[in-house]
């Protein structure tokens, strides 16, 4: 191995300049990352070119890796979490050696763990650039990806994975109520629906209740974890750990450069980032888009392997295998970050307590006043990111995470299983799991601008999915309802089926709620009034008037924080945009049978305004 | 001109009427002395089957009265018979003093005393082991009377005198001298208004006896030993206890006896239910003093329950035979000298009333009626048609009356009333009346009134106290002439009269339910006439001849061709106007009176699956007044409406029936749907179960 420094060898190669080291070293100065990282990212040499200038300098040979150069056999033996970890990849075995490629330089341990898999074979290393020691894996280990990304969870603890919709016993149990409602109905149709309708009446009390108990705490305290901006520029770059950034994305190749561009102005060393494009295979548009818009080479491009299911959350547990950061965040394709989140991010985990697993930072819109939908929806964001969970973390009750910017200790979500990719709010049902497991999950005071969806049949689409997840979430954590109080307690059980059961269950019995309303109004019917003896009657009263009152009310009162108060009189159009979830609920309904793991692409790139 | 010579064609012709029915009255009076009319002016009609016709056991051809086998016949084997036991109360439930108001024993508007000098008779039940204590009377005396005098006398003894002045309000007379004969205390109350114009006072002075004015009792009731004297004086509830699916003999026992309930216990406030019999191995618990239990109970013998230790409220029947002996024979109970039945002891053959042109008040339960009084002096006659028993129609009425003499200076006259409306009239000039009157069809209705007024102007300065009292004696033997025709129109009216000698019951399903029902309609016919109504419960529709009393449910309606019978339906006027809707899918009960093939029908039927309608039909039509309130052909009732009364017969009314609606189709396939839901909801889950619950690994997606 040669002494001389990697820089003077470039200079001396002719690669760079010396005024590039310079500048190079600067910037090594002032965030500690290594040169060679450095170098690439700010573009002064390629790949390549660093992979070949580290082989002179280590004394190895050169490889580039393709299928030619890669004996299956022999490289599916060393275990792909020895390949991730030490990020080597043995090639083919030459009899009294077994040739390895390697991107950093060789350390003892790789040494002796090789010895531990390929007995009586010397390592013949062989330097080659990152990209290759990717790509060399998703050779190797296609399959075992895949099924790790898939069937991680539910191999590792089955009763937490929405692989199974309904165990036999939930079942059953469904069953056995339809069929008794059936029959209740046929025998004593009044007598049914009143005992079906006592339930129902104070169920929804009980959410009205807890909505605006859990939002009103939300206002009292705002954001749980609140970063100055002083304290972000307090921070010494040069501890600053790498964080991985995993975009997922999917068919997005009309927003794809924004997003880069976006990733680049993050207020965090670049050289720091390890950012993932996550690219399925049946979409070569949006890679294509991706390559030409020339990301840093801090950018790595994944491609996941086809197979279903076709989930967000499979492509996220395939980045979250080729991760290197000690902290990990998710953006979807068009979301615009603030620049500091990051730091906001790493310094809530730093402030908070141990067993803060994970970070939410608020969603918002930027194109909130594109028409009625984009009002509604932002309406509801300000009011579930800036009210609703800050009140749960407030309360210590679970938060069912928001669909992007949850910041990860990269280990807990290793820990955790990953995401489930099963599951269609893959992020609610992780922030669920992250309480079960005695993690926390905090929120932090910064904010990540989306598109609102400004098309209805796109809104149904998405709504649909998620309210989908709710009830895919609600039944895996409700399989076992003894265990879930002993390790949850009391407290998040109630948490849980109040927020995460109650939500799509509102939603579907609202429009009987209505119906029967506008049935009255209209006609003054008396046949109703067996299902309305007076103590439900006034709970109903309550709930129609006082309830729906109140649910308007804390939503007007979310459009404060964010200024927006021109959307305050379109709290009161409510009503209408809750029907539009009653209609997405159903249509969830139905794909929970038919269809569980379908996941109802949302549409980006729609909307004509732009970030303001 | 014209019209004077019409007016005089017209008398003529009623003049000529009234000399037809004049001398057909005085013919039938002829003819009275015969024990049968042979002439039959109705052409010849299937007739009900008599009871004996049902019973089983003469239908068994099987003799044995205490073998306890009036459960055989081939009918008991659709009974659930269970175990019966019987448990004394073992505590005093019920057996306080007896405190019985007058609305309870009969006097249900109380009683009104008439004028300065005027009297009423109170027939007091007494139990065995009681006597009455003390009479309290609330009083509403006219105000501004002069102080009264109110007598209580049995016969010619008077027992007490009260003072009454326009303020009294209560009246305490004591009982304790009364006699009680047969199980029963009459007095008679009278007062006593002095004032110096009789006349006036007759015409002013009202003094109302309440209601609620009681009679107490000391004493302690006697328990029951014997048959004959299970069914004391004074019972406040007897109730029948039968399977839930009674056995023919059962139902038909529980019939007869509400008609001999509400016969034996005339005006009297006794109520009479059908219960369930108890679950096997449940006691049944035996009921208080002024209650009776009778338990169809085929395993066993006819008996009182309990004699040695208990009340002995609680009668055992053990045979279709003895119920029938009990409950349809005249005196039937008192033919039973001990604790139970004896086989052969009893000639079976039922009573047989003598059908004659002639019915005497006499025969109608009226005793010779004397009146006294200034100015007015009234007595009433109420009859129902029911009480000539087979279908018949009183034409004329002779009445035959002796009074006191006229003063000289005075007048007098004799009117006749019925129903309200003067049918005869007359100066009395002599001291004796016995004249035929015509009786006007017309006036004629199911329960009727029949009034003989006296009226009297005495001479100048003769309306004093202590002057002549006017009194008149009409005569027990005055008696209406009757032929054989129903003139009553179709509808409610025609009942009891149509259900006469006998009827058919059918119930559909026959069950504890609809045997209520229709015992309660038998009870309030029966308390309407003194004629005995004699049901026969038919097996089924086929059995079903003559008269009939049905219920059930629209299955049957159809059956019946009733006027109402569609599960959904419009009823308009002749002018086409919508009155009243019941689509398909609503539910509704009806009673409906018509006629089928010349004989009378009288549904009940609900229609859907809730009988409860019907039954609040029958509660509300039958209060307050019993079957003299039930007036039209068709009562009807939704389940959450009122109950309405409507004539629809001859009034242009249009029954339509009503197409079917998503909601009438609903109601009428309502099983079939629900079956179709439940097979979809199970195929459902079946089809579910793969993709939710066992899915493969690699179909994942």
């Amino acid at each position: 191995m040669s002494s001389t420094r990697l820089g003077d060898h470039l200079v001396q190669r002719g690669v760079i300049t010396a005024g590039q080291l310079e500048n190079a070293l600067i910037q090594q100065e002032r965030t500690g990352e290594r040169l060679g990282r450095l170098l690439l990212i700010l573009g002064h040499i390629t790949r390549l070119e660093l992979a070949r200038a580290l082989a002179e300098l280590w004394a190895l040979p050169f490889v580039v890796i393709s299928e030619r150069e890669i004996d299956l056999a022999v490289t599916q033996r060393f275990p792909l979490e020895a390949t991730l970890g030490f990020r080597a990849v043995p090639l083919r075995d030459e009899g009294r050696t077994v040739v390895v490629a390697v991107a950093e330089a060789p350390t003892p341990e790789l040494v002796d763990t090789l010895s531990v898999v390929y007995p009586g074979r010397t390592p013949d290393f062989r330097v080659t650039t990152e990209w290759d020691i990717d790509q060399g894996i998703r050779l190797a280990h296609r399959r075992k990806v895949v099924d790790t990304s898939i069937y991680g969870l539910y191999f590792r603890e089955q009763g937490e994975s929405a692989f199974t919709v309904f165990t036999l016993a939930q079942y059953i149990v469904f069953g056995v109520v339809c069929l008794l409602l059936l029959y209740g109905l046929y025998r004593a149709p009044m007598e049914t629906l009143l005992a079906l309708n006592v339930p129902i009446t104070v169920f929804f009390l009980l959410v009205v209740v807890f909505r605006t108990y859990v939002g009103v705490s939300g206002a009292a305290s705002e954001t749980a974890i609140s970063i100055t901006p002083e304290q972000v520029r307090a921070l010494d770059e040069r501890k600053l750990p790498t964080y991985s950034i995993l975009v997922p994305v999917y068919k997005e190749e009309r927003v794809i450069a924004t997003l880069l561009r976006s990733l680049g102005e993050l207020d965090y060393p670049q050289d720091k980032l390890d950012i993932i494009m996550l690219f399925e295979e049946d979409d070569p548009d949006t890679l294509a888009a991706a390559k030409a818009a020339a990301p840093g080479a801090n950018v790595r491009f994944m491609v996941v392997p086809a197979g279903p299911p076709q989930t967000k959350p499979k492509a996220c547990n395939v980045g979250l295998l080729f991760a290197h950061g000690e902290y990990l965040v998710i953006y979807d394709a068009e979301d615009r970050p603030e620049p500091d989140q990051l730091k906001k991010a790493l310094l809530a985990f730093r402030h908070g307590p141990a067993e803060l697993g994970c970070v939410q930072a608020a969603l918002n819109y930027y194109n909130w006043n594109e028409n009625f939908l984009t009002r509604m929806f932002t309406l509801e964001y300000s009011f579930w990111f800036d009210y609703l969970l800050p009140g749960l973390d407030r309360l210590r009750l679970p938060i069912p995470l928001g669909g992007t910017s949850n910041h990860f200790r990269t280990s807990v979500l290793r820990d955790l299983g990953g995401w489930d990719p099963f599951n269609v709010t893959e992020d609610a049902d992780l922030g669920v799991r992250a309480a079960m497991h005695g993690y926390r999950v905090g929120i932090v005071n910064s904010t990540t601008y989306e598109e609102a969806n400004n098309e209805l049949g796109n809104w149904l689409r998405q709504r649909s999915r998620w309210i989908k997840g709710y009830m895919q979430t609600a039944l895996v954590y409700s399989r076992d309802p003894v265990s879930l109080i002993r390790r949850a307690g009391w407290r998040h059980a109630a948490g849980f089926v109040l927020l995460i059961a109650g939500t799509p269950l509102i939603f579907l019995i609202q429009p009987v709620s209505i119906l029967l309303t506008i049935a009255w109004l209209v006609t003054r019917t008396t046949a109703l009034e067996p299902l309305f003896p007076p103590v439900i009657l006034y709970l109903s009263l309550f709930n129609l008037l006082l309830g729906n009152a109140l649910a308007i009310y804390v939503n007007m009162f979310a459009v404060f924080k964010r200024r927006l108060h021109v959307l305050v009189l379109f709290a009161l159009l409510n009503p209408f945009y809750w029907i539009l979830h009653s209609i997405a609920a159903f249509k969830a309904l139905g794909q929970l049978f038919t269809r569980p793991y379908y996941w109802e692409k949302t549409r980006h790139g729609l909307t004509r305004h732009g970030l303001t | 001109m014209e019209k004077a010579l019409t007016s005089r064609q017209t008398e003529g012709t009623a003049m000529r009427l009234r000399t037809i029915v004049t001398t057909t009255a005085l013919a039938a009076l002829w003819l009275s002395g015969c024990s049968r009319r042979t002439d039959d002016p109705e052409p010849a009609r299937v007739k009900a089957p008599t009871p004996v016709e049902v019973d089983s056991l003469a239908a068994a051809g099987q003799g044995s009265v205490d073998s306890g086998g009036g459960g055989g016949g081939g009918v008991a084997g659709a009974e659930r018979i269970p175990t019966v036991r019987f448990r004394a109360a073992g505590d005093t439930t019920g057996s306080g003093p007896l405190h019985l108001t007058l609305s309870q024993i009969g006097y249900r508007g109380g009683i009104t005393l008439l004028g300065a000098l005027d009297g009423a008779t109170i027939a007091v039940p007494v139990n065995n082991g009681l006597r009455p204590s003390t009479l309290t009377l609330d009083i509403v005396p006219t105000p501004g009377m002069p102080a009264a005098t109110l007598v209580l006398r049995q016969r010619e003894r008077i027992l007490a005198i009260r003072a009454l002045a326009d303020t009294t309000t209560r009246v305490t007379f004591p009982l304790g001298d009364v006699v009680v004969e047969q199980g029963k205390a009459a007095f008679a109350l009278g007062i006593t208004v002095p004032g110096r114009d009789a006349c006036e006072a007759q015409v002013y002075y009202r003094t109302v006896l309440l209601p609620g004015s009681a009679v107490d009792f000391t004493g302690t009731p006697l328990a029951v030993s014997a048959i004959n004297g299970f069914f004391a004086p004074w019972l406040e509830r007897v109730t029948f206890h039968v399977a839930e699916s009674p056995s023919l003999d059962a139902a038909q026992a529980a019939l007869d006896a509400a008609a001999f309930m509400a016969r034996h216990y005339r005006g009297m406030a006794t109520e009479y239910r059908i219960a369930p019999l108890p679950a096997d191995g449940t006691p049944l618990v035996e009921p208080g003093p002024w209650e009776r239990a009778v338990v169809w109970n085929p395993s066993g013998s006819t008996m009182i329950v309990g004699t040695d230790s208990g009340r002995g409220t609680v009668l055992a029947i053990g045979a279709r035979r003895d119920a029938r002996q009990l409950f349809t024979f005249t005196g039937g109970a008192d033919l039973v000298t001990s604790s139970s039945f004896q086989a052969g002891a009893i000639d079976l053959a039922p009573t047989d009333d003598e059908q004659t042109g002639v019915r005497t008040l006499a025969e109608l339960g009226f005793a010779d009626r004397t009146v006294e009084g200034n100015t007015l002096v009234v007595a009433d006659f109420p009859f129902a048609l029911a009480d000539f028993g087979e279908v018949a129609s009183p034409t004329a009425f002779r009445l035959v009356a002796k009074h006191s003499i006229i003063p000289i200076v005075g007048h007098g006259s004799v009117r006749v009333h019925l129903n309200g409306s003067l049918v005869w009239s007359q100066a009395l000039d002599r001291t004796s009346i016995d004249e035929v009157i015509g009786i006007p069809a017309h006036l004629l209705q199911r329960d009727n009134v029949l009034q003989v007024r006296f009226q009297m102007v005495l001479g100048e300065g003769r309306c004093i106290l202590g002057s002549q009292v006017f009194t008149a004696t009409i005569d027990a033997g005055s008696a209406f002439v009757i032929d054989g025709t129903n003139r009553l129109p179709p509808g409610f009216a025609r009942f009891p009269s149509a259900f006469l000698p006998g009827f058919s019951v059918l119930l559909e399903p026959r069950d504890r339910y609809r045997v209520e029902l229709a015992a309660t309609v038998i009870g309030a016919m029966q308390q309407t006439t003194r004629t005995p109504l004699a049901p026969a419960l038919a097996r089924d529709r086929a059995g079903a001849t003559g008269p009939l009393l049905a219920v059930g449910t629209s299955s049957l309606a159809d059956a019946l061709e009733a006027p109402v019978h569609a599960d959904g339906f419009r009823l308009r006027d002749r002018k086409g106007r919508i009155w009243d809707e019941f689509t398909p899918a609503t539910s509704y009960a009806a009673m409906q009176g018509w006629q089928k093939g010349g004989d009378d029908v009288l549904l009940l039927h609900h229609t859907g699956t809730n009988g409860q309608p019907l039954a609040d039909l029958l509660h509300e039509s039958l209060a307050p007044y019993g079957w003299f309130g039930v007036r039209g052909d068709l009562v009807i009732r939704g389940e959450h409406g009122t109950t309405r009364s409507l004539t629809i017969t001859n009034a242009g009314w249009r029954v339509e029936a009503q197409p079917d609606s998503p909601s009438s189709f609903f109601a009428k396939y309502r099983k079939v749907l629900f079956g179709a839901a439940a097979v979809v909801l199970i195929m459902l889950l079946w089809w579910g179960y793969p993709r939710v619950v066992r899915r493969e690994l690699d179909t994942a997606g």
